[in-house]
């Protein structure tokens, strides 16, 4: 068991590099469009550079 | 915006041929077919708009525009024609750089654009390619939600006004949109958002070691790992307990210091017993740890305040589309017709105004141009343009069509009818109807109940047991499982529902308590005129002895008169494009719901002049249709009959209303034959007939002392008192005059059938309330006592509490689907 002490930190970090995703997207704007990626997916032109 | 689906437009067109606009879909009018060829095929177009635009779309490649659009029907293009260099000259002026743009790199600017009238993904698609493949423009994203665009550009490749241009061209109207408006409400909503977002997090990661503890706890477990993991659950409801916990702590707080037991005191209690006897068993090894219920509580409580807020910011942006901004920029003229440009704001009382073409008039005023035509869409939905003539008052916000035109402004621009809607709905949404300080007060005594039982639960238990950890454990059991979210939570959450849909359909509720007595009615009474009619009445014909001196008078009379009935009378006579005799006006005297009196002087010879119904001129009344007599020194001379139209909706509306309530009833002044006439054929079961304001009055009153509910539906401007007194008075449009302030509802589109649709939201509204609350009073009532007793785990108890809250939210959101 004492594997644990290992793989909880491990997974800790990821998890919590998750998190810190989460709030980044938050504050720069990511979240305040939720139609949009919908309709985006079906537009033909290529993806040019996103703000 | 944020809701894609397909709306079927319902305008009464009349279309001869079947075919649509190959452009927006919507139907072509018989006479304006416009045909174009491209490539061998004739597409047919409603309007040059949008055949100007399809050209632009066609010959640039762009044909999946169309099938992105599908099947939806879009608004036909309006593309304004007028060089507007002093518009131009602004926008890429020091005054919009200063407030608009933002400089993120050494000559590349930021600017926000709302394009107004965006209204599918294919709008979008649009505006953003062809935008991208304009020279000088780095990036452009437009969200879909808000429709703003956000655009990035180099300033020495483009200007901001080509940009303007370019967009209006394809049949869109931009605006700029000033980034740091609203800030602190979306700031708000991302702080809740982040705060929920946490909590779930932890949560999460809580539940997993959690599950071996549970495990542990059943079966056997080495105190090393317990150990472990306790130390771990407190590490991620520590975040919880001061972050995602904080708003609550602060309320807690608060309400300590007004000296109110407050939901968030209640909560802040339980959870922090959790919390700190969660530690002590970490630190000692003694016992069980409930971290996760902390966690659990604030996450799912934080959830529900998301999407309420959510959906209060929703419905706020759709209001205020509802009533569209007014111009931020006005052209005033001085004595020497010299213009300038100012701010809106700073328009006062008696400026001259110069509203060019396709601009948007920015205060209330007179009309100084011989003629004007003008779009009101924005507050009525109708499309078609309103003429107006010299000294006709014209609406903030309305569109001059086609014609530049002249206004003195009556008003400054912060009071216009517009600016105190707006003020209006804000409040509207932002108050606490009568409802919601009820349930704050149930609210506390709850609470106080609470406390009590959870003392009494954690002395009975210390005094049976002996033992400290039991008795802990109980109360924080009974002050976990308590749940006043029906009040707290689902109360304002279906009231904002209901606010919505209200506001969909165009009514506008003033007054929030008028949602609940709305949803009581027992009685409601018409006015004619203006209300279940257009009001847009014409002369069928007339019959007079002398013709010359009848319509003189008339005109002369009537436009001092501010009656439905006496503006269509001045207008009709202006169409006739008579020689009007020159008369003199002595004096003149309005008598409500009669008519008018006046002294006349013609040809040097004075005239007693009385106009108005039959009843006033004291002579009988056959006919059905409305009719305006006159005579003059005692000698009757003849009449005016006037066709008024009945509105489509009206009676589909009164079918509806019966189904509601059988107490329904016509108020009018005219004559009883007219009067009649009108209710059979709008199958009222009641009606009475020349009734003056004071018997409308008194009528409402009569019944109100029978102890009923009345609603009375107006056009505001002679029913003042009447809707004063009703329960609910309810207006149709907004006049010039400003019923606003009279009414408790509006229908700003004019549209009777929204009525009926409205009680029945209200009705459902308030039986889903009551539902909720039953089932919290039920929920509390038996879970209590089980926590009490000790037959429940905190996290049990939890879940439960967590369960009744989203169950409860959960059915207040239904509001929200159902669609009558």
């Amino acid at each position: 068991m004492e594997f644990l002490y290992i793989t909880i930190p491990i997974t800790l970090i990821i998890a919590v590099l998750g998190l810190v995703a989460f709030f980044w997207s938050t504050k720069s704007g990511q979240m305040d469009d939720m139609e949009g990626p919908k309709y985006r997916m079906l537009f033909d032109d290529e993806n040019d550079s996103k703000k | 915006m944020g809701n894609m689906q397909v709306e079927p437009l319902e305008k009464p067109y009349k279309s001869s041929s079947k075919s649509k606009c190959f452009h927006c879909n919507g139907p072509i009018l018989s006479n304006s077919e416009i045909l174009w060829v491209h490539k061998d095929e004739t597409h047919s177009f409603c309007c040059n708009g949008c055949r100007t635009v399809s050209e632009i779309i066609l010959e640039s490649g762009n044909l999946e525009f169309y099938s992105l659009r599908g099947s939806q029907i879009i608004e036909p293009a309006e593309i304004s024609n007028s060089k507007e260099t002093i518009r131009n000259d602004y926008l890429n002026g020091e005054l919009v750089e200063e407030e608009y743009l933002r400089e993120i790199a050494p000559g590349l600017y930021e600017v926000f654009i709302n394009i107004t009238n965006i209204h599918c993904a294919a709008c979008v698609w649009l505006n953003e390619k062809v935008l991208k493949e304009t020279k000088g423009i780095d990036s452009i994203r437009i969200n879909f939600a808000t429709a703003r665009a956000q655009v990035q550009f180099h300033k020495i490749d483009i200007q901001l006004s080509k940009i303007f241009t370019i967009i209006e061209s394809l049949g869109y109207i931009p605006k700029l949109h000033s980034p740091w408006k609203n800030q602190e409400k979306s700031q708000r909503n991302t702080d809740l958002l982040k705060r929920m977002g946490l909590a779930g997090f932890c949560f999460g990661n809580i539940m997993l070691f959690g599950t071996s503890l549970y495990a542990g706890y059943f079966t056997g477990m080495d105190l090393e790992w317990k150990r472990l993991l306790h130390y771990l659950s407190w590490a991620f409801a520590s975040p919880v307990y001061f972050y995602s916990g904080y708003p609550f702590l602060l309320g807690a707080w608060n309400g300590l210091r007004q000296k109110r037991l407050s939901m968030d005191f209640l909560l802040v209690t339980g959870i922090s017993l959790a919390y700190f006897y969660s530690i002590y068993v970490t630190l000692s090894d003694r016992g069980e740890v409930y971290f996760d219920s902390v966690c659990m509580i604030y996450f799912f409580i934080l959830l529900g305040k998301y999407l309420e807020d959510s959906s209060r910011m929703k419905s706020n942006d759709k209001l205020s589309q509802l009533v569209s901004d007014l111009p931020e920029l006005a052209t005033i003229l001085n004595d020497e017709k010299d213009e300038s440009i100012i701010r809106t704001s700073e328009i006062k009382k008696g400026h001259t105004i110069l509203v060019r073409a396709g601009e948007r008039v920015p205060t209330d005023g007179i009309l100084l141009s011989p003629l004007g035509y003008f779009n009101e869409a924005f507050l009525t939905g109708e499309s078609e343009s309103i003429t107006k003539k010299k000294t006709e008052s014209v609406l903030a916000g309305s569109i001059s069509i086609s014609l530049p035109v002249e206004i003195k402004a009556e008003v400054d621009a912060k009071n216009s009818t517009l600016s105190r809607l707006k003020i209006i709905i804000e409040q509207a949404i932002g108050g606490k109807p009568h409802l919601e300080r009820i349930t704050d007060r149930i609210s506390s005594y709850f609470i106080a109940v609470v406390f009590t039982l959870a003392i009494a639960t954690f002395t009975a238990w210390y005094l049976i047991s002996g033992n400290i950890e039991t008795a802990i454990i109980n109360t924080i059991s009974v002050l976990i499982v308590a749940c006043p979210c029906a009040l707290g939570l689902a109360v304002p959450t279906a009231l904002v529902m209901n606010h919505i849909r209200n506001s969909r359909e165009g009514v506008i509720i003033r007054n929030p308590d008028s949602m609940e007595t709305l949803s009581k009615v027992d009685t409601i009474f018409f006015d004619k005129t203006g209300t279940l009619t257009e009001g847009e009445m014409t002369i069928e014909h007339s019959n007079w002895k002398d013709e010359d001196l009848a319509l003189a008078f008339a005109l002369a009379i009537e436009k001092q008169s501010n009656h439905p009935i006496a503006r269509n009378l001045v207008k009709e006579i202006d169409k006739l494009k008579k020689n009007i005799l020159n008369i003199e006006i002595i004096s003149i005297e309005e008598i409500p719901g009669m008519g008018m009196k006046a002294k006349i002087i013609y040809n040097l010879k004075d005239y007693n002049v009385q106009l108005g119904s039959a009843k006033y001129l004291r002579i009988q009344e056959t006919s059905p249709h409305t009719r305006i007599h006159m005579s003059w020194n005692d000698e009757y001379n003849g009449y005016f009959e006037l066709k008024d139209s009945i509105r489509s909706s009206a009676k589909t509306t009164i079918k509806s209303l019966l189904e509601i309530t059988k107490d329904i009833a016509l108020l009018s002044g005219d004559s009883d034959s007219v009067v009649s006439s009108t209710s059979r054929e709008l199958g009222l079961p009641n009606y009475h007939s020349e009734f003056s304001p004071d018997d409308k009055l008194s009528m409402i009153t009569q019944i109100q002392s029978q102890g009923k509910i009345v609603a009375m539906v107006g056009d505001g401007i002679n029913d003042a008192a009447a809707l004063a007194k009703a329960n609910i008075g309810i207006s149709m449009g907004i006049a010039a005059d400003l019923s606003i302030d009279r009414s408790d509802i509006i229908l700003v589109h004019n549209d009777l059938s929204s009525l009926p649709r409205s009680i029945l939201y209200s009705k459902e509204t308030f039986h889903l309330i009551r539902q909720n609350i039953g089932i919290s009073f039920i929920y509390n009532s038996i879970m209590l006592p089980i926590a009490a007793l000790g037959w429940m785990v905190p996290v049990i108890c939890a879940a439960f509490m967590a369960a009744s809250s989203l169950t409860v939210v959960a059915n207040s959101m239904r509001l929200r689907k159902r669609e009558i």
